[in-house]
């Protein structure tokens, strides 16, 4: 007995000691102690018009975040592969973009960082089926969702993110102040990021913006109001329900965050929140 | 007698009652409470850092501001043991030395070892009202056992002497609240602002001026001084 408690405490003391380092790069980032001062330069010039580079002609760009299983925006199950390859062939007019979301400093975690060789390693083991270190990797990813999600970080987060997805685009030769329409598609954790990237993006390019969640994390809300169109699609299974055990306030707090705002929105929260409980698939329109 | 830190750390989270009354018959009691408290003030500090990184505090003043508000927080733990000591004194007639009472206080104050888990994303608030909670029923143990008061009374003592100490504050302290204002703002070399549509202001006019090759001004940003 007292050895398991004596277990308990180390698992219990190693990951609360892990969480409350989780923000530190989000908040070293945004104090500008580090990142990508070119990245950063290239994005001023490019919000700037007229754009250097000659703009991609596609009518449509899909910006796609990865789950919370990803060290890398290369390292996506096959499920992800299979959907962003008929994507691409269903949308011939849409530019499919991916993106790892679970960093502001544009660095996957198996590059560029002093723990990389570690994120390699156990990528590595766990596509040979070591669960535990597959389980690291998730745990490490959702303590980001919840940064995205905490109202202290989430705004240096989420704006850190937007600044992530508008280099990809601007990548992909979207150009700012074009209306072409975006589509955020959150995969798993990645339903958080983008709907909390979604309004910084929106305000930064102008133009329509919209967040597919496919069984997304959607764990605050504060940020979809401001945005054109929301879907949120869960299946039959736990996942959604699991995101619960890890951020309980998701689902009770819901309609309190996005409720008390002016009658029309009152009513779309409501939806949002109805259509939630009853676990179905769903979309929401503020056009 | 002595007591070993780490077990003395360990009973006083378990809130065992034995610890709050060994304490004030070891030897090396005063110095346990000195050093509880001074980590508890370094976690605490730990824990409000955000507001440090927010207002992009370079390192080296992050670290210089940090100690500061460890410093300032342990000061502030003194002056309201005082306080209390006074209220303990005055109303209920115990004769007591300060000492005894920070030994108490001191030792109270080991649940802020963990004030650093304030940093945890979206638990991060609700794990602070527990240790404040927490600290505050280890508070309560400690004085009912530092000066013979009953729980009810230590209560009591504990409400009047964080009213007595407020009021110092609000009134003969200003000047020294306002002196470590000043004095934060500029070990930080800024103004440490809440506000974030300030904090977002102040961030998008940084990114404009390096840009430009140019230097943030402090008056540039607008912000005003909001007391952490």
């Amino acid at each position: 007995m007292t050895t398991l408690l004596i277990v308990f405490f180390i698992i219990l003391s190693a990951l609360l000691l892990s969480a409350a380092l989780s923000p530190l790069e989000t908040l070293g980032w945004w104090a500008g102690w580090y990142g990508d001062e070119e990245d950063n330069k290239r994005l001023d010039e490019a919000l700037e018009p007229p754009p250097s580079t000659p703009a991609n002609p596609k009518k449509h760009f899909l910006v796609f975040l990865t789950g919370v299983h990803s060290v890398s925006d290369q390292t996506y199950a096959g499920r992800e592969i299979n959907l962003l390859e008929q994507l691409k062939h269903a949308l011939p007019d849409a530019e499919v973009i991916e993106v790892f979301p679970y960093t502001v400093t544009n660095r996957a975690l198996t590059g560029g960082r002093v723990f990389a060789f570690f994120w390699r390693w156990a990528y590595r083991r766990k596509r040979q089926g070591q669960w535990l270190l597959g389980f690291i990797i998730n745990l490490r990813n959702i303590f980001q969702i919840a940064v995205s999600a905490d109202k202290r970080y989430g705004p240096m987060y989420n704006q850190g993110s937007a600044e992530m997805i508008l280099r990809s685009l601007i990548a992909h030769g979207y150009e700012i102040g074009s209306q072409v329409p975006i589509s955020l598609v959150g995969y798993s954790g990645g339903g958080q990021i983008a709907s909390g990237a979604a309004h910084f993006v929106k305000a930064q390019t102008n133009a329509p913006v919209q967040v597919i969640s496919l069984g997304g994390a959607l764990v605050s809300h504060r940020g979809l109001l401001k945005i054109n169109r929301l879907y949120h699609l869960v299946g039959e299974d736990y996942v959604e329900r699991f995101i619960l055990i890890f951020f309980p306030c998701a689902g009770l707090s819901f309609p309190i965050q996005v409720g008390i705002r002016p009658s029309s929105k009152i009513l779309s929260s409501w939806l949002i929140w109805a259509s939630r409980r009853s676990y179905g698939a769903w979309g929401l329109s503020r056009q | 007698m002595t007591l070993n830190l780490f077990s003395t750390i360990s009973q006083a989270l378990k809130l065992q009652t034995e610890v709050f009354q060994q304490i004030q018959l070891a030897d090396n009691g005063m110095l346990l409470a000195i050093v509880i408290l001074l980590g508890a003030a370094l976690s605490e500090a730990l824990g409000q850092s955000i507001v440090l990184f927010a207002n992009r505090v370079r390192p080296r003043r992050f670290i210089v501001s940090l100690l500061l508000s460890a410093f300032i927080y342990a000061l502030t733990v003194v002056l309201w043991l005082l306080s209390l000591w006074f209220v303990v004194k005055m109303m209920f007639n115990r004769e007591l030395s300060p000492g005894s009472i920070f030994k108490a206080i001191g030792l109270g104050y080991t649940p802020h070892l963990l004030g650093f888990l304030s940093l945890v994303p979206y638990f991060g608030v609700p794990i602070s009202t527990l240790l404040s909670v927490w600290s505050f029923i280890a508070i309560l143990l400690a004085v009912h056992f530092a000066t013979g008061l009953s729980l009810f009374e230590a209560v009591y003592s504990n409400i009047l002497g964080w009213v007595l100490f407020l009021l110092l504050r609000r009134t003969v302290g200003r000047p020294i609240v306002l002196w470590f204002r000043a004095l934060k703002r500029y070990t930080a070399g800024t103004t440490l602002s809440r506000d974030w549509r300030r904090l977002f202001f102040s961030y998008q006019l940084s990114r404009q001026k390096k840009k430009q090759g140019g230097e943030i001004l402090e008056h540039e940003t607008g912000e005003q001084d909001i007391e952490p």
